[in-house]
């Protein structure tokens, strides 16, 4: 079985199939450069991701290796709103998988997700966030984010007219 | 990996070191995240900065630190969270805020609504803080601030392949429809209320900067009679204010213009000097008032304008000199990396060939028009030594003309891409090709023969791959081709033609070919069966239905 060692930001080093490997368009095209770049067909690729650390880059390739017979992209049950990848896609192992985290770390996924070119886990980890930042007010936002606004002077007021312009009738 | 109370005091305790040897683990079957713990953790474990390491390091206080480190850009946080475990340790407590920004442009994609949910999502979210508000406002100028963006929105909007479900492409619809973009008669007055408070100017007004995020604005100039003057310095008013923000600038007229309109038309540029994109909708007549080396003279210096679209521009082929278009092609030209016109404007009198002469920058080009021989020959005659996409784009989908199909349209098709044979790496064939169905005559084989050697890309209507010529003679000069894009068929012989597979069998014999891509409806028939489709280093095929990538058939050895 062909090989690819895959290093996070923080040194550690997961080596996993290249067929696992290449269900992330990223580490694909990676593995395809590699290929062409080097003379012997049997060296193992190495790739380094330097904006994932290794707790992350662990659970997008776990993620991977439950989902590696998967069609490369969920069918969309229901087109008629263009809704339903994530909820048709979603699993109980994808939920049992997401349970335990908290925010921070699904939002470092999301990247994660989005940087390896993962649309599955991509759709999922959206998911989970798009309730707690859509159709919130913007305190409501602020307090699942931990945020504060830092608005100076009439920024703030400034930006509220600028919206309003936008939909008001 | 949490480190011992003991180690708080020491910032350089747990970092790692990407140079240390260490254990590789394998993954093997996952653990169910239940019960993880077992398998994965034979994954080697990061290492800590050997003391030699991190010396370099300062040894403050951790609260200074956290002092340090809590004004970094988002990208900059993640990076250090990304390299140093006590430093995202202490970090902890504001990562959900400093991630916020980065993740919003992803959650604009994907987050997919349908309009009436839409309302005001992507305006509440800037409303949070300072750095969300970048952060939309980046989403909803990126096709006014770049060529790319908004040659790539035209192209997608024409092919169905834009994804109108997606929550960014929702809300810069809404923004479209809305106020901020939009200034005719009618708006002016209330803009200039909302935003400047005109009758008692106060200093905080001034202050506004962004009554445009979007970067984009339409100005309608029509012939008003008495209210004109009133109208051309409210416009004027909005210019001088918030020119300096607009990036992409669409000018309506539908009227000869005027003397008095055409005088302001050149003041208002003036007052945009970030612009990046004008695009013209109307009429191009701009009377006889003024000599045309005047109006260059009088045209600002744009030097960001990298593109025109003069899609919806009504050109006419009359012998006037002052086409505005064609003026604006003068002026511009040099600057310009794109170019969006339709085959009526180039053959105005006064725009080619020589106008064309001078786009000596120009990237993208796309001609709305269909290939009669005479189009295609225009084509041919122009110099433009770095393109590297064209695209040929019909508005009404014919099939079959009468006064196309015969040997000339072919090799004048064949003549068209050899000119940019050496620069050409994207073509769209969004027209019907004439359907020729001859080899070349020997005179022509020399033509027949030249190489598009970095072409790699290919979009066409599924209607010209079933073309013999086609086959026979296009794809042989287009052995690089990496990806073909069927685009989504217009009628029920296109739909039979993706349904059955038949167009499949026709790029076994491109060498280089990684996946040939169409779109699926989730109605149609079934495409596998009866498919001759490989994968890996081959090619496969990849459905699409609507905006989704849905199906990716199993390997057939």
């Amino acid at each position: 079985m062909a090989l690819v060692r895959v290093i996070s930001s923080d040194g550690a080093a997961f080596l996993v199939s290249q067929r696992l490997a290449k269900r992330s368009g990223k580490l694909k095209t990676e593995i395809e450069t590699f290929r062409k770049s080097s003379d012997n067909s049997e060296a193992q690729p190495e790739i380094r991701i330097v904006t994932i650390r290794a707790e992350i880059l662990r659970l997008v390739l776990q993620w991977l290796q439950q989902h590696q017979n998967d069609p490369v992209l969920p069918a969309n049950q229901n087109e008629q709103d263009g809704r339903g990848d994530a909820e048709m896609g979603q699993s109980q192992w994808d939920r049992d998988f997401l349970a335990p985290m908290d925010l921070g770390i699904v939002m470092e996924l999301i990247l994660a997700a989005n940087h390896l070119e993962v649309k599955g886990l991509l759709d999922i980890t959206c998911k989970l966030v798009e309730s707690k930042i859509t159709g919130r007010t913007v305190d409501e936002i602020r307090t699942a984010f931990k945020l504060k606004s830092d608005f100076k002077g009439n920024e703030e007021e400034q930006t509220r007219l600028e919206n309003r312009w936008c939909v008001e009738n | 990996m949490k480190d011992s109370p003991s180690s708080k005091n020491n910032p350089n305790r747990n970092c790692v070191s990407v140079s240390e040897r260490r254990k590789e683990s394998k993954i093997e079957a996952p653990p169910h995240p239940k019960n993880q713990g077992t398998s994965m953790d034979k994954e080697e474990t990061p290492t800590r900065l050997s003391q030699r390491d991190c010396k370099h390091l300062p040894a403050l206080p951790l609260e200074m630190w956290e002092e340090i480190l809590k004004d970094l850009s988002p990208i900059d946080f993640l990076a250090v969270i990304n390299t140093c475990p006590q430093w995202r340790e202490s970090l902890e407590s504001n990562k959900t805020a400093a991630l916020f920004p980065l993740i919003l442009p992803i959650l604009g994609e994907q987050i997919k609504m349908i309009c009436c949910h839409v309302k005001n999502t992507f305006l509440t979210w800037r409303a949070v803080n300072r750095g969300a508000r970048r952060a939309v406002n980046k989403l909803a100028c990126a096709e006014s601030s770049s060529f790319k963006k908004y040659y790539e929105r035209v192209t997608a909007e024409s092919t169905n392949a834009v994804n109108r479900y997606s929550l960014t492409c929702q809300q810069n619809e809404l923004i479209k429809r809305g106020k901020t973009e939009i200034l005719f008669e009618e708006r002016i007055a209330d803009f200039l209320q909302h935003f400047t408070a005109e009758s008692t100017p106060s200093p905080s007004l001034r202050e506004f900067e962004h009554p445009f995020f979007s970067g984009a604005v339409t100005l309608c100039i029509e012939n008003k009679g008495l209210n004109q003057p009133y109208l051309n310095s409210r416009r004027t008013l909005i210019c001088t204010r918030f020119g300096h923000q607009i990036s992409a600038l669409t000018f309506c007229h539908f009227q000869p213009f005027s003397h008095d309109n055409f005088n302001h038309f050149m003041e208002l540029l003036h007052h945009v000097p970030n612009l990046k994109v004008i695009r013209l909708d109307g009429t191009s007549k701009t009377g006889t008032h003024h000599k045309r080396a005047q109006i260059l003279e009088r045209l600002p210096n744009l030097k960001h304008l990298e593109l025109l679209d003069f899609g919806d521009y009504g050109g006419s082929p009359g012998p006037e000199d002052y086409q505005l278009g064609g003026i604006l092609l003068d002026k511009y030209g040099p600057n310009l990396k794109a170019l969006i016109c339709e085959e009526m404007f180039l053959r105005a009198g006064n725009v080619f060939p020589s106008r064309l002469s001078h786009l000596s920058n120009l990237r993208c080009f796309r001609l709305e028009g269909w290939f009669s021989i005479s189009h295609l020959e225009l084509l041919t005659q122009l110099e433009l030594p770095f393109l590297e996409d064209l695209q040929i784009f019909e508005k009404e989908k014919y099939f079959y003309k009468s006064d196309i199909g015969d040997q000339k349209q072919g090799m004048a098709f064949i003549r068209m891409l050899n000119r940019f044979a050496n620069t050409l790496t994207h073509l769209q064939l969004l027209a019907g090709i004439p359907p020729y169905e001859g080899v070349p005559i020997e005179e022509d084989e020399e033509e027949a023969n030249v190489v598009l050697h970095k072409l790699t890309r290919l979009s066409s209507r599924v209607f010209n791959v079933t073309s013999p010529w086609f086959r026979d003679v296009f794809l042989k000069k287009c052995p690089n081709l990496k990806k073909i894009v069927l685009e989504r068929p217009g009628n029920d012989i296109e739909r039979d033609l993706l349904e059955n597979g038949v167009l499949l069998g026709f790029f076994e014999k491109l060498p280089n070919l990684e996946e040939v891509e169409a779109y699926w409806i989730s109605h149609w028939k079934k495409p596998v069966a009866g498919l001759k489709v490989k994968t890996g280093s081959a090619w496969s095929v990849i459905f699409r239905r609507k905006e989704e990538l849905v199906q990716l058939p199993e390997p057939v050895e």
